[in-house]
């Protein structure tokens, strides 16, 4: 006996299949676009955890949870070596004439803006975009050796905006994801 | 069950034979012989040859498509390509061509009047580099003959799903 309810199996919106990688990330700070270059391995983790609560019938079960934490962050690695992008990943400031000197170890402010990133479905060509307004960088730079572009590693960890002065807002702390409509 | 349009093989074929002439040879004015055996290229200073090595798009696996352009190093009239500059420039005018990341798969059951199945192929190669052929080569001269060779590797979007099945 079977559910009448299976009517198809495999997919149903294959114009929805991803193919392909983040084609590009941006930084924006006071409304100043900093393009950051070519980011391979780029990934979007948006988290969720939840406390579990168990009843007191044995064997337990969950009987209810609540929401503790929530996170968003962008992972990549960038690979165009610059004294923008260095700045950046040493958590400095964002400039795109920045000094070639970058000195490190000194006690200074915090460095948040906010970074974008965008990549196309390859069948409808429709976009996936998202936004982490207040961001730190928050990554180990490293420069290795090889045969391939050594870039360093990119970790934009999203922090609360309820304050707004990133765009965000207290219905939309952290940031967004946009996309398509099911087909 | 039936099998849609859009994963019919021969009009997988097909559609990229079309994007190939509407793109390149059309504009170019080229002779396209597409696998076929009784194709004579007497007489001719430049064509192109087309075939299929793989036919795996729509089934889980990928379209090879392999594209052989040939100029003739003397002409007929003593001219020719004599340094394959010809034949080099038409392969970058090939490779800019396919330089996309899909091209529209077309249904040709009424073959003068192909219509868009608005599914696509990915040009897609072994290394996941869109828009990049899989292999791409420079024949040494033979039989007179300057001779490129571009393979494109090509995938459905339904190859590229992990489930086993197609929608």
């Amino acid at each position: 006996m079977a559910y009448a309810g299976f009517t198809n199996p495999g997919g149903v919106d294959t114009n929805a299949y991803l193919v392909g990688d983040w084609e590009e990330v941006l930084a924006l700070k006071s409304n100043v676009i900093y393009r950051l270059g070519n980011c391979p391995e780029g990934v979007l983790e948006i988290s969720r955890e939840y406390y579990r609560h168990e009843d007191t019938q044995w064997p337990r079960k969950v009987d209810w949870v609540a929401p503790i934490r929530t996170g968003m962050k962008f992972t990549g690695r960038l690979e165009e070596i610059n004294a923008q992008n260095v700045s950046m990943l040493l958590g400095q400031t964002l400039a795109v004439g920045a000094q070639n000197y970058l000195y490190v170890g000194a006690q200074s402010s915090t460095y948040y803006f906010t970074l974008r990133g965008n990549r196309v479905r390859p069948q409808d060509n429709l976009t996936i975009e998202f936004q982490i307004h207040k961001c730190l960088q928050t990554s180990l730079f490293s420069l290795g050796g090889g045969d391939e572009a050594q870039g360093a590693p990119l970790e934009c960890e999203g922090l609360d905006d309820a304050a707004g002065n990133y765009g965000g807002s207290s219905t939309n702390p952290l940031g967004w994801i946009y996309v398509p409509t099911k087909s | 069950m039936t099998v849609p349009a859009d994963r019919y093989d021969d009009y997988l074929i097909r559609s990229v034979y079309k994007y190939l002439y509407d793109n390149f040879a059309s504009p170019e004015s080229l002779d396209v012989n597409f696998q076929n055996s009784e194709f004579t290229s007497d007489g001719k200073t430049k064509w192109v040859e087309a075939q299929v090595l793989s036919l795996g798009a729509g089934k889980k696996g990928s379209l090879l498509y392999q594209i052989d352009i040939y100029t003739r190093v003397v002409g007929e009239t003593g001219s020719g390509d004599i340094y394959g500059s010809e034949c080099a420039r038409l392969g970058r005018v090939l490779y800019a061509a396919m330089h996309v990341s899909t091209i529209p798969i077309y249904e040709f059951s009424t073959p003068a009047s192909p219509t868009d199945t608005n599914k696509k192929l990915m040009i897609i190669n072994n290394d996941g580099h869109f828009r990049e052929p899989d292999e791409s080569r420079r024949w040494p001269i033979e039989n007179g003959l300057n001779r490129y060779t571009y393979t494109y590797r090509l995938m459905h979007v339904e190859d590229a799903a992990h489930g086993h099945y197609y929608d």
